[in-house]
C-alpha cells in the first residue's frame, strides 16, 4: 500500500493542494511567485520523456531513498511554513520551496511507479487501501487545510525505509484491459472539474474537506471495482460520470450533496486504475496520465467559474468526451476486449 | 535488518519529524478583527475564535482590551478546545468605557493584537445612523490615500454609529494596499464592517489574513449586519454562501437583518454587473425576513431598485424594500449607472426602531430627499484654527444631531471645556491631551468650537 500511497501522493496531494490553493486563496499571477507556482505542473509534462531515460538509476534504492527523504523534510518544512497562511504572503520563497517540492513528489511517484512494476502483492487491496488513507487525509483537512503535506512527508519517511519486495527485472502487472473505448484522461479531466466546483463554491470553509473525503473514500470503491475491467463496467462509468455532471449544472445546489463527491470520486477511482492499466512498461505515464488531468481540471474548472457567470455552459466540457466515445466506440474492436496481459 | 524493526524505525522517524513540525505551537485570532469586530455594551460576555496548530492545545491564554497605552485583561469563562479550533469566552468588565478596542490574546509566548476588534458601547440607541461607502480610491497609486483620508475626517465629523464598506475597498489588491487600507479603517471612530467586491479577488489572500472571513454576520444590538460575498466568479453567491445566508436569516431571533452585498441585486437590461444567480431567492427571503435595507456599490454611481426590480427615480419613500446601489467613494464615475448627478460619495442611512427612516440626500436643497443620491464627498471639514479651536463647516443640506471632532491642545489634560457642544471624551499622550467633542451641526452652517477654562481664574 506504501508505493501506491507515494505513486498518487503526486497527483492526489501536490496537485490537489496546489489547485486548492489556487481556488481558495487565488494567486497574484502578476508577480514572479505566482506564475512560478504552475511552472512545475506544466513543465513535468514535457520534462517527463527525458526523465524517464533516467528511472533506472533513479529508482535504485540508495538515490531513491535519499529524494524520497529530501522530500520527507521538505514537506514537512513546507507544512510548518504554510500551514497557518498558505499563498497568504505570495513569497518567492514560499513558491520555490513548493516548486522543489513539486518537483520530488514527482519524482517519488515515479520511484513508486518502477518499484510498483515489479511488485507481485495484491494490487487490487494496495491500491483501493490507498484511496482510503487519501480519504481519511483529507477529511482531515478540515482541522488543517494544508494537511496534505505533512501526509506527503509522512508518506515519503515511511517509503524510504520500507523494503522493495521483488527483482529488478520487469515484469508486466497481471491487470485486465480495455484497449478500444478509452477516452479515460478526459474522462479524468471531466471529473476533476467537476470536483472543483465543490472547492469553488466552498471557498475558505473547510467543508469542501468532508466532500473530498468522502470522493476518495468512494474513490477507494471504484479503484477495487476497476481491477475487473469489463467495457459494460466503462461504459456504466462513464453514464454516472456525465449524469452526476449534468444534475450539478442544472440543479447547481447539488453540488454540496455529498452524493455529487461520492460518484464523481467513485468514478476517478475507478478511471485511475484504468490509466494504470494501459501501463505496460515502468515509464512516468501513470504519474503523468492521472496528475496532470487532475490539475489540469481543478485549475480550469476555477478559472471557468471564476470568470463566468453562465454556469450551464460548463456542459461543453463535456462534448470533446462524447466525441471521443462515439469516435472510440466506432472504432472498437469486440474481439479485442478482455485481454490479458502476461 | 528484520521487517518489524524497519516498520518501528519509520514509525520513530515519522514520529519525531510530526513532534518538529508541530512544536512549537502557533496560533491564530480568527474572529473578531477589524472589518467583522463584536459590538456590545460593558458587562456582556464576547466569544473569540482561534484556530492552533496543536490540536486539543489548551494554553494559559491571557485575552486583553488595549485602549492607547492602557490595557484591560479580561476573564476568561470558557475555552473549548474543537481539535485545533479554539474558542474562548470572554467577559467584558462593567467598568470598561465605551471605545473601540483593540483585542491582544497571547499564551505564554505569542502575542496577536487585532485592532479595533472590539467596540464597547454604553448603549444601543433607538435611531441607529449608518455610513456606507463602496468602491474606494485605489491605494498607493496618486492621491488615492489623501482622499480615503478625507473620507474618513468626514465620516469621523458625521459621527455615525456604524461604517459599511461594500467591497472594492482594496482597488489594486496588492499586499501594500491591503496595509494601508487597515491603517486607515484603524483611524475611523465607528466599527467598521467589511464585505469584498470583484477587486478583492485580486488580493484575495490579503484580504482573508487582513480582513477576515468573506461573508459574515455582525450583530450590533437589535441589528444583525449581514455582509455577503457576491464577488465571487463573476458576481456570484455561491450555493454554500446562499445555505448560510437562509441559515442566518432564520436564526436572528427578533433582531433586524440589514444586508451589505457589492453587486447590484436588480439590475436595468443595458446595464452590466449584478449578482448572478439566487436573484429571485433573495428577494424572497429578504422579504419574508422583513430586511429593512439591502445595500450595495461596483456600479460607481447612485440608483435605487425595488424588490420588483423597477429602477425608482420617482422617490425615495416607496412601499417595500429598497435595494440601494451607492456611487463610488473613490474610484472612477460611471454616469450610465447613475440616476443622480454625478459624484464621489458614501450614503449616510438612518435607521429607527427598525423602521427606515432616510437614505438618500436632498442634493440640490429643495427640502425634499431625492429619490437615489448619496451624500457628496468634499462637504464638511474640520480645521483647526489655533491650539484650542476648531472651525467645522458643513455645506451639506444635512443636519447631523451628533457630529464630533477632536481639538488636539499642546501639554497635559487641563480643566478644558467646549464653548459648544459636549466634551465626551479626553486623552493625552506624551506631548497633547485631545478633547472629544459631541455638538450639533446645522445644514449649510459653520461652527466654531473654542475650548476654554472650565473654571476661570478671576
Amino acid at each position: 500500500m506504501i508505493h501506491y500511497l507515494l505513486l498518487y501522493q503526486f497527483p492526489f496531494l501536490y496537485c490537489i493542494s496546489i489547485a486548492l490553493g489556487l481556488v481558495v486563496y487565488g494567486s497574484d499571477f502578476d508577480e514572479l511567485a505566482g506564475k512560478l507556482f504552475l511552472v512545475p505542473l506544466f513543465l513535468l509534462p514535457v520534462l517527463h520523456w527525458f526523465v524517464a531515460k533516467l528511472i533506472r538509476p533513479l529508482s535504485s534504492l540508495v538515490i531513491a531513498n535519499a529524494l524520497l527523504l529530501l522530500g520527507a523534510i521538505l514537506a514537512l518544512f513546507a507544512y510548518q511554513k504554510l500551514h497557518f497562511g498558505f499563498w497568504d504572503e505570495h513569497s518567492l520563497t514560499q513558491t520555490v520551496l513548493l516548486v522543489v517540492l513539486g518537483i520530488l513528489s514527482y519524482l517519488s511517484s515515479l520511484i513508486a511507479s518502477i518499484r510498483l512494476s515489479t511488485w507481485q502483492g495484491d494490487h487490487r487491496k494496495a491500491s483501493t487501501s490507498a484511496w482510503l488513507v487519501l480519504g481519511i487525509c483529507w477529511l482531515l483537512a478540515f482541522y488543517y487545510p494544508m494537511s496534505s503535506l505533512f501526509i506527503m512527508a509522512a508518506i515519503m519517511a515511511v517509503a524510504s525505509l520500507w523494503p522493495v519486495a521483488g527483482s529488478n527485472e520487469l515484469q508486466l502487472l497481471q491487470y485486465k484491459k480495455i484497449p478500444a473505448v478509452r477516452p479515460v484522461k478526459y474522462l479524468v479531466f471531466v471529473l476533476s472539474l467537476d470536483l472543483g466546483l465543490v472547492f469553488w463554491d466552498y471557498q475558505v470553509n473547510t467543508g469542501w474537506a468532508w466532500h473530498l473525503g468522502a470522493a476518495f473514500i468512494a474513490g477507494a470503491l471504484g479503484s477495487w471495482l476497476a481491477f475487473n475491467l469489463t467495457t459494460r463496467n466503462y461504459w456504466m462509468i462513464v453514464v454516472i460520470a456525465i449524469m452526476n455532471f449534468i444534475v450539478a449544472v442544472i440543479w447547481p445546489a447539488y453540488v454540496l450533496h455529498y452524493m455529487h463527491s461520492a460518484l464523481a470520486g467513485f468514478c476517478l477511482g475507478w478511471s485511475v486504475v484504468h490509466l494504470g492499466n494501459f501501463q505496460q512498461k515502468p515509464t512516468p505515464i501513470l504519474v503523468v496520465s492521472s496528475a496532470m488531468p487532475i490539475f489540469l481540471g481543478l485549475a480550469m474548472g476555477n478559472l471557468f467559474y471564476a470568470n463566468l457567470a453562465y454556469v450551464y455552459w460548463r456542459v461543453v466540457f463535456l462534448l470533446p468526451l462524447l466525441m471521443l466515445l462515439i469516435l472510440k466506440s466506432r472504432s472498437a474492436n469486440p474481439g479485442r476486449v478482455e485481454t490479458v496481459i502476461n | 535488518m528484520p521487517f518489524p524493526v524497519k516498520i518501528f524505525l519509520s514509525v520513530v522517524i515519522v514520529a519525531v519529524m510530526a513532534l518538529w513540525v508541530m512544536l512549537p505551537a502557533r496560533f491564530d485570532v480568527v474572529a473578531p478583527r477589524i472589518g467583522m469586530p463584536v459590538i456590545v455594551k460593558a458587562g456582556t460576555t464576547i466569544e473569540l475564535s482561534i484556530n492552533s496548530t496543536l490540536p486539543f492545545w489548551q494554553p494559559q491564554w491571557q485575552v486583553s482590551l488595549a485602549l492607547r497605552e492602557q490595557q484591560i485583561p479580561l476573564n476568561i469563562t470558557m475555552q473549548k478546545a474543537d481539535f485545533n479550533k479554539q474558542y474562548l469566552s470572554v467577559e467584558i468588565p462593567d467598568s470598561v468605557i465605551a471605545a473601540s478596542y483593540s483585542l491582544i490574546v497571547s499564551d505564554s509566548e505569542n502575542e496577536i493584537v487585532r485592532p479595533k476588534a472590539v467596540h464597547v458601547v454604553s448603549e444601543f440607541p433607538d435611531q441607529v445612523s449608518i455610513v456606507q461607502m463602496a468602491d474606494l480610491p485605489t491605494l498607493g497609486r496618486g492621491d488615492g490615500d489623501q482622499r480615503l483620508q478625507q473620507i474618513i475626517d468626514e465620516i469621523n465629523i458625521i459621527n455615525p454609529d456604524l461604517v459599511l464598506m461594500t467591497g472594492d475597498i482594496a482597488y489594486g489588491g496588492s499586499w501594500d494596499q491591503y496595509h494601508r487600507l487597515l491603517a486607515a479603517m484603524e483611524k475611523v471612530n465607528a466599527p467598521v464592517i467589511a464585505a469584498p467586491g470583484n477587486h478583492e479577488y485580486e488580493g484575495w489572500a490579503g484580504y482573508l489574513t487582513l480582513l477576515g472571513e468573506p461573508y459574515h454576520s455582525v450583530q450590533y444590538g437589535n441589528y444583525q449586519i449581514i455582509g455577503l460575498n457576491s464577488g465571487h466568479g463573476r458576481d456570484q453567491l455561491t450555493e454554500a454562501q446562499f445555505r448560510w445566508l437562509e441559515d442566518e436569516l432564520n436564526e436572528l431571533e427578533g433582531r433586524i437583518p440589514i444586508v451589505q452585498l457589492h453587486h447590484p441585486i436588480h439590475h436595468r437590461p443595458d446595464l452590466r454587473g449584478y449578482v448572478a444567480n439566487h436573484v429571485a431567492d433573495m428577494v424572497q427571503v429578504f422579504k419574508e425576513m422583513k430586511v429593512p435595507i439591502v445595500l450595495s456599490g461596483h456600479w460607481h454611481g447612485d440608483a435605487v431598485y425595488d424588490e420588483r426590480g423597477n429602477d425608482r427615480r420617482d422617490t425615495w419613500d416607496f412601499p417595500g424594500i429598497p435595494y440601494v446601489v451607492t456611487t463610488a467613494a473613490g474610484a472612477d464615475l460611471r454616469e450610465k449607472y447613475s440616476s443622480s448627478p454625478l459624484h464621489h460619495g458614501y450614503r449616510l442611512i438612518y435607521l429607527d426602531k427598525g423602521k427606515l427612516v432616510s437614505y438618500t440626500y436632498d442634493m440640490d436643497g429643495d427640502g425634499d430627499r431625492d429619490a437615489t443620491s448619496s451624500i457628496p464627498m468634499g462637504k464638511i471639514r474640520s480645521t483647526q484654527q489655533d491650539n484650542t479651536s476648531v472651525l467645522v463647516q458643513n455645506e451639506l443640506h444635512e443636519s447631523f444631531a451628533g457630529a464630533r471632532i477632536q481639538i488636539k491642545v499642546p501639554g497635559k489634560i487641563s480643566n478644558l471645556k467646549p464653548d459648544y457642544g459636549e466634551l465626551v471624551n479626553r486623552y493625552s499622550d506624551n506631548d497633547h491631551s485631545y478633547y472629544d467633542i459631541e455638538f450639533p451641526l446645522a445644514a449649510n452652517s459653520q461652527q466654531q468650537i473654542q475650548l476654554i477654562n472650565e473654571s476661570p481664574q478671576i
